[in-house]
């Protein structure tokens, strides 16, 4: 209601904020914490998004499609077919892989061109950009990389750094900088070694093998087609041509659940933020209901009042906001990292130097932080102008309404619940469909809180009578008899505790799930892996010789291999373990389900078994037929078992050795297991081999035990990111609890002086307050915890599932439980504190006289 | 003719549930007050007093009967057309004060004029102008929590009288004051009233007040009686 | 405090509105980068490549082959081909190998340096896993070759060309002996199985096609044996020793087969002209160019002419050429008395490069006088290197009777500055 009267009456709310800065602060604060989470966990995902899009963007250039071999590799002289014998011009061979360049703790993509068929590709990597052929592809191990990197290095042009590849260091000397034209170029090329086709085969040891070949055909739908049914019948069986982004785009699939379960928690910690923004605003106007009273007698409409609330609300989440996004540009400095380490441990390699400020996430966090605020400021806005006009004001109506409501919104509560758990009923719903229904579940549950706290108070009170006398039965009292006020606080701290419960138990029940996998997968007593780019998966090979050499090490009993390569099947890029064990797999792989007779055909025919997290992702079960690109052409295999495995979210398929050699002509190997004999003590044997390894290749020889910790040191890692962000609903909880309780007991400074005037010591009204927030930190923590419970349910049971596939033990452990509890009553008392030292100071009749 | 009364209750019926049965605090009440007429308004505690104020005020509704004030029968308007109307016709001296803890004396004052929509200077200088007649100017820039409870009190008169409202509305206007005071803002706010012409009514228990008014009567049993009729001048 | 709720509101929002500006106006740019290179190793830098210093004793078929250490090598096919209506069309085909470096022992420094105390090379422990594994999967070379292909449509004036890189490695570029065969990716000379066991002349084909669909499909059948030039072979180009190549040429091949432009399939037959020459550096400083003619008369004879142009044009320049009678036998021209005289230029409108046009060719003492001119003006080969190859027009006398012939013209240094 724009009217000439605005500007008092702004300047009144105003010069009411500034009275209470407390309140002001807490609310900013409220709204601050909320947004920062989110625009963190956004610009972490969007950055890693960024430089995933980016270097894919760089190292695919302007490619239309690509040829991809059936395994990882193609070869070379699919290549020279394509030139020689079908002409076709615009294709560039590509040997592609990772490793680490000496002083910079970062993977690089090393990208193997051929510069004279570049020029239509990438003009950081052609011949006419200006590219020295004859250092260049005289196979004498040279490179290119971009001229910040070259200064990263503190190099110059010329020298030469150590390029490690799968445990191999190879020294090759930098014959030129790519200069870039721009930052997003710079970005882009910011992790990316160029080398001559020839380097690159040799560091991959891939001679005689590409990675795949970019082409470029005719943006004209009819004339592609000509061109593709042209390049198909050049193709040799197992070999195909896809859409240039096919395969990145599958890779960037690949983290979309990972990214929306981090987006999910940090929108979890905005619902806090909004409670602790309702609270805050609630009080405010409640403090100023005598003060609207008298602007109401004096002609100020419902309108201009519930305007002026709302406006304060704006102005609290404009500058909560801005200042949520300030810190959560901070914060994601730090998440961007464990993003990224979680990312380049779960799918692929990655590497984000930098946060990519993107206007997206900023605008997203302005509208969430701007309308939550407006939101949750709505209902104390419309209570205050509601405000009755009348100069006195009897707040017990109120109560009374509330007390009346109860079995109402009690009633709510418990619909919406049911609600909430019936959709996480409905099979198909997807991983939104879960939040919703947790959502759905979290707010049903805060609303049956009034209730839960009536029934839990006639518990605490004859308790605290007994301890406290007359002060304890009071404190819980003073809870009931304002109960629209404690309620708020009480739900806010609940809703919080609990989710750090739900992800505290989530995160505990999978790592005891996967600990007492690892325990029945690793049989063998030592294990040999070389190191690999991405930490869950094997992407790197044992040097021939070297296995040789490890087999025949006295005292190995002895020994399986595996081997893990990323081919196609109909379902797309997948993740194929092949295993020596033949039927002895059984001993290590805990089948979930398998037909009967599995084993027996498990060593030499075409059977295979699929991870769980596979079956779920791509629907298959036992009896379903799966369609592998081999070095045969396409085949079919019949997937006869289906194992758990925790190793990667994107599911695996399981392949016995025997078989694969009959499909596939390579016969690398990735691992490799070692039983000692008897008698032979495992470190002893460890020791051993390590010397025999030495000079051969960099490996890790690991007892088993060693490869344990190894392995749960890289799953603690990969959570690091969750558990940053519980630790931050940790801290926005306790500030939500101090704060809403803080400003309550503030807010009684009248009621205090009252009880203080009537002959209450110092002491005993310390006592007083300090009881009362006790008990709603106690309140709240023992309500948190069933909440807590069944939010981690469904986060193991649904969420998790849903996003990946897993099944997880589901386990509660009682220590964190009381840690939520103590955390929301050491947080109520101290937030009692700060207004009972503040009262037990004051005059009381200072607070009487006022107003 | 009725028109010329600023004020003109017609059977005025008000009753509050309390519990299981309906107390009736208001019976067919009847009153006129003509233009300029100063009123006082005995009655003792839950005697209807604030009742027939709000109704008066149009911050609560009568069940029955008609509220005509200055030719509007307000009981009739909605709860924002009353506000608006309140905003405009009528100025409210509390006992309470009800200064706004906020604003500044002078702030205070302007505040209803503002409301009104009124911008200009003249009205800045309406303001100064009453919290000159109150003695205070030298407070203007002053919040209430600095003002002593009678000079809370002058500056609740300034603001009433300074937007010209049809009449003023008196709550005990005197009842959080010492007597001395007290007499003090009471013939200081009749003599502004009487000066500026206006209409009003003040609600009291003090008897005593009776000597400045024109008219005084008494709610008994929710209904008026007058006890000092106009002289005829 | 007369700060109003939209004065207090808008600092915020214009912060924001700074802020969502200044993101929202970072357009998202190409990717765009160059690459500088480290000192390149010396453009003319000559140390360390075979030279060619006096005549040597050819071998064939290896010396149909490449020769890697010389830094230079062509082959150099040229052409004039008519329809059965006569419409005649020029064509060069070309394939160039380029030595990027001295032939000095290369080491991939992969495999040596690592810490596998093994030195033995990568070679080791790859041979045992890739079966796969030959010659021609090696992609690191220091051969570099071009090709350069035109064509030289007369009728209608158009002179099309196109050149082409590849790495002379992974079985993409190269020359081969056994059987012949010279090629960069599709675009190759190869031989053809014939029925006599001559295998210094030998019928080949040649064929390649341009992105824009221009091609040529070629029978070539050498009428003549194999022509060395200069000192048997030996050509000596500048006065520095070294600055000589060995050249070796086909004058004369009866050519058919087709060629196809704007989409049309044009039957040929006709006259081609091989050259093959091999070199580490031929002209001396202070030489620019050289305008280089072939010639096919009517009466059998074959004719090479040269002169390389000195930059100081007060210096007799140096010229070769060779006489080839319809049997095979030469009459070298070294010694003889060849007056060329230019009579017309023709700028270049593209680069702006003045080359000749029409030359009268006399050589008394062996009673020849040609008149020569191109038969269009515009065959200028605008490629990584810039020059002229166009197909001529020949007439005049000779032994006092009257000749006409086919031939072609190629101008280098012609470059504006």
């Amino acid at each position: 209601m724009p009217t000439q009267s605005d500007d008092l009456l702004w300047i009144s709310s105003l010069r009411f904020l500034l009275k209470h800065p407390w309140q002001l602060a807490l609310s900013i604060l409220g709204v601050a914490l909320g947004v920062a989470m989110v625009v963190s966990i956004d610009l972490s995902n969007s950055s890693a998004q960024r430089a995933f899009s980016l270097s894919a963007e760089a190292v695919a250039g302007k490619a239309t499609h690509e040829i991809v071999g059936g395994g990882e590799q193609l070869s070379e002289q699919v290549y020279r077919h394509l030139r020689i014998d079908g002409g076709i011009r615009n294709a560039a061979p590509v040997v592609q892989g990772f490793g680490r360049l000496d002083g910079l703790a970062r993977s690089f993509q090393i990208l193997g061109v051929d510069p004279i068929a570049e020029g239509p590709f990438r003009d950081f990597s052609s011949q006419e950009s200006g590219i020295d052929l004859a250092s260049f592809i005289q196979g004498s191990a040279t490179g290119l990389v971009s001229n910040p990197v070259l200064q990263e290095l503190a190099l110059e042009v010329n020298d030469t750094v150590g390029v490690s590849v799968g445990g191999v260091v190879v020294p090759i000397r930098i014959v030129g900088t790519i200069e870039v034209a721009n930052e997003r170029t710079e970005q882009a090329l910011e992790s990316v070694l160029v080398v001559d086709i020839s380097t690159a085969q040799r560091l991959f040891d891939m001679r005689g093998d590409l990675s795949r070949i970019d082409l470029i055909l005719s943006a004209e739908q009819q004339e592609q087609q000509d061109q593709l049914q042209i390049i198909r019948s050049l193709l040799p069986d197992g070999v195909e041509v896809q859409y240039a982004g096919s395969s990145s785009e599958t890779l960037a699939q690949m983290t979309r659940a990972f990214e929306l379960n981090l987006q999910a928690l940090s929108l979890l910690a905005l619902l806090v933020g909004m409670f602790l923004i309702y609270n805050t605003m609630t009080f405010s106007v409640v403090q100023r209901l005598p003060l609207i009273g008298r602007m109401r007698a004096l002609g100020v409409t419902k309108s201009e009042i519930l305007a002026m609330i709302m406006r304060e609300a704006v102005l609290v989440g404009l500058i909560g906001t801005m200042v949520g996004i300030a810190s959560g540009i901070a914060l994601a400095q730090l998440l961007v990292r464990l993003v990224t380490q979680s990312i380049n441990d779960l799918y692929f390699v990655l590497s984000v130097q930098e946060l990519t400020i993107t206007p997206g996430p900023i605008l997203k966090a302005t509208l969430l932080g701007l309308g939550a605020t407006v939101l949750a400021a709505f209902w104390p806005a419309r209570e205050a102008s509601e405000a009755q006009v009348t100069t006195v004001l009897k707040r017990s109506n109120r109560e009374s309404a509330l007390m009346k409501r109860l079995p109402r919104f009690t009633g709510l509560g418990i619909v919406l619940g049911l609600v909430g758990g019936s959709l996480l009923l409905i099979p198909s719903g997807g991983i939104v469909v879960g939040y919703i229904s947790l959502l759905l579940v979290i707010i049903g549950f805060s609303l049956t809180i009034p209730a839960c706290m009536v029934g839990l108070a006639s518990l605490f009170r004859p308790v605290l009578g007994a301890l406290n006398g007359i002060i304890g039965t009071m404190s819980v009292q003073g809870l009931l008899s304002e109960l629209s006020r404690t309620s708020v606080p009480v739900a806010a701290l609940v809703v919080a505790v609990a989710s750090t419960v739900g992800v505290g138990v989530m995160v505990d029940s999978f790592r005891v799930t996967v600990v007492s996998w690892l325990e029945s997968q690793l049989q063998a007593d030592i294990y040999v892996q070389p190191p690999s780019s991405v930490a869950r998966f094997a992407d790197a090979e044992l040097l021939p010789e070297l296995v040789e050499v490890l087999q025949q090490t006295q005292g190995v009993e002895r020994v399986h291999s595996v081997y893990s390569e990323t081919i196609t099947a109909n379902f797309g890029p997948t993740n194929l373990v092949t295993t020596s064990l033949g039927a002895l797999a059984q001993q290590t792989y805990e089948i979930k389900r398998a037909e009967s007779g599995f084993w027996d055909r498990f060593p030499n025919q075409r059977v295979v078994m699929v991870s769980e997290v596979y079956a779920y992702r791509h629907s298959v079960s036992l009896g379903d037929t799966i369609q592998l690109q081999t070095d045969k052409g396409l085949q079919e295999f019949l997937i006869e078992a289906m194992y758990y495995d925790y190793a990667s979210d994107l599911g695996s398929v399981t392949m016995n050795r025997e078989v694969y050699d009959r499909f596939y002509d390579n016969r690398a190997i990735s691992g490799l297991a070692l039983y000692a004999s008897e008698g032979t003590p495992v470190e002893v044997l460890v020791e051993r081999l390590r010397e025999r390894a030495d000079g051969l290749q960099e490996v890790f020889i690991r007892s088993n035990r060693g490869l344990r910790e190894a392995s749960i040191e890289i799953f603690d890692r990969t959570f690091t990111v969750t558990y940053v962000l519980r630790l931050l609903a940790v801290i926005v909880a306790f500030v939500g609890i101090l704060s809403s309780l803080m400003a309550l007991q503030l807010e009684r400074a009248r009621e205090h002086a009252v009880l203080r005037a009537n002959g209450m010591t110092p002491g005993q009204l310390w006592n007083y307050v300090i009881v009362q927030t006790g008990v709603m930190g106690g309140m709240a923590g023992i309500l948190s915890l069933p909440l807590g419970v069944i939010i981690s349910y469904v986060l193991v049971y649904v969420i998790n599932l849903r996003s990946f596939g897993w099944t997880l033990e589901f386990l509660v452990s009682p220590s964190l439980l009381f840690q939520a509890f103590g955390l929301a009553v050491l947080a109520a008392l101290l937030a009692g504190m700060y207004p009972s030292i503040k009262m037990a100071q004051a005059n009381p009749a200072h607070a009487l006289r006022s107003e | 003719m009725r028109n010329s009364n600023i004020v003109d209750l017609r059977k005025l019926n008000k009753s509050y549930d309390e519990g299981t049965k309906k107390r009736h605090v208001l019976r067919d009440l009847e009153l006129e007050v003509a233009q300029g007429q100063m009123l006082v308004l005995l009655g003792r505690s839950g005697s209807g007093k604030s009742t027939l104020l709000n109704l008066l005020s149009g911050i609560d509704r009568p069940d029955s009967g008609q509220v005509m004030i200055d030719g509007t029968d307000i009981s009739l308007l909605t709860e924002k057309e009353r506000t608006l109307f309140r905003r405009t016709h009528i100025g409210f001296v509390f006992q309470a004060f009800n200064l706004i803890s906020t604003l500044t004396a002078y702030e205070n004052i302007v505040l209803p004029l503002r409301l009104q929509g009124k911008k200009d200077v003249a009205t800045e200088q309406l303001a100064l102008h009453f919290l000159e007649e109150v003695g205070l100017a030298d407070r203007k820039d002053s919040y209430p929590d600095r003002l002593s409870g009678g000079e809370q009190q002058r500056v609740a008169i300034a603001r009433a009288l300074a937007h010209e409202p049809s009449f003023i509305l008196a709550d005990e206007p005197t009842g959080n004051l010492d007597y001395k005071t007290g007499s003090k803002i009471l013939s200081m706010l009749a003599d502004l009233v009487r000066k500026n012409g206006r209409t009003m009514i003040i609600a009291t228990h003090d008897r005593e007040m009776g000597q400045i008014a024109d008219r005084v009567l008494e709610l008994q049993e929710g209904q008026l009686q007058e006890y000092k009729a106009i002289q005829e001048s | 405090m007369k700060l109003s709720f939209l004065q207090l509101i808008s600092i915020p929002i214009v912060l924001a509105i700074l802020f969502g500006v200044v993101l929202f106006s970072e357009t998202e740019p190409e990717l765009e980068s160059t690459v500088s290179v480290a000192e390149a190793m010396g453009g003319g830098n000559q140390e360390g490549y075979l030279q060619a210093t006096g005549p040597r004793d050819f071998v064939f078929p290896d010396d149909h082959g490449a020769h890697p250490g010389y830094k230079t090598e062509w082959w150099y096919y040229t052409g004039n081909v008519f329809t059965a209506e006569g419409r005649q069309f020029g064509y060069q085909f070309t394939i160039f190998r380029n030595q990027l470096s001295p032939p000095t022992e290369i080491s991939t420094g992969i495999g040596d340096s690592t810490e596998t105390g093994d030195s033995s090379e990568h070679e080791t422990p790859t041979d045992s896993i890739d079966p796969k594994k030959s010659s021609e999967d090696d992609w690191s070379t220091d051969q570099l070759y071009l090709a350069h292909f035109a064509i030289s449509d007369v009728a209608e004036a158009d002179h099309v060309f196109e050149e082409r890189f590849s790495r002379g490695a992974a079985g993409l570029a190269g020359a081969e002996i056994d059987p012949y065969r010279v090629w960069l990716e599709n675009w190759s000379i190869e031989r053809l199985p014939n029925s006599g066991k001559n295998d210094q002349s030998f019928p080949m084909r040649l064929h390649g096609e341009m992105s824009d669909g221009t091609a040529i499909d070629l029978k070539l059948q050498p009428e003549k044996p194999l022509i060395f030039h200069g000192d048997q072979g030996y050509d000596q180009k500048g006065f520095d020793s070294g600055n000589a190549s060995y050249y070796i040429s086909f004058t004369r091949m009866e050519t058919q087969g087709e060629i196809v432009k704007d989409g049309k399939v044009y039957h040929v037959t006709g006259n081609s002209w091989m050259d093959h020459e091999w070199s580490t550096s031929a002209l001396d400083s202070g030489q620019t160019g050289w305008d280089w003619f072939s010639i096919q008369l009517s009466n059998g004879y074959d004719l090479m002419y040269y002169q390389i142009r000195n930059a100081d044009a007060s210096q007799q320049p140096q010229t070769t050429g060779t006489l080839v009678d319809p049997l095979g036998n030469t009459i070298d021209l070294e010694e003889l008395e060849v007056m060329l005289d230019i009579l017309e230029y023709w700028q270049s409108p593209h680069s702006g490069s003045r080359y000749p046009k029409r030359w009268t060719l006399k050589m008394p003492e062996l009673d020849i006088y040609l008149e020569l001119g191109t038969l269009f003006d515009d065959q200028e080969m605008r490629v990584s290197v810039q020059y002229f190859e166009g197909n001529l027009g020949v007439s005049g006398q000779m032994r006092g009777k009257e000749v006409s012939g086919t031939g072609f013209i190629e101008m280098t240094g012609y470059e504006q500055d």
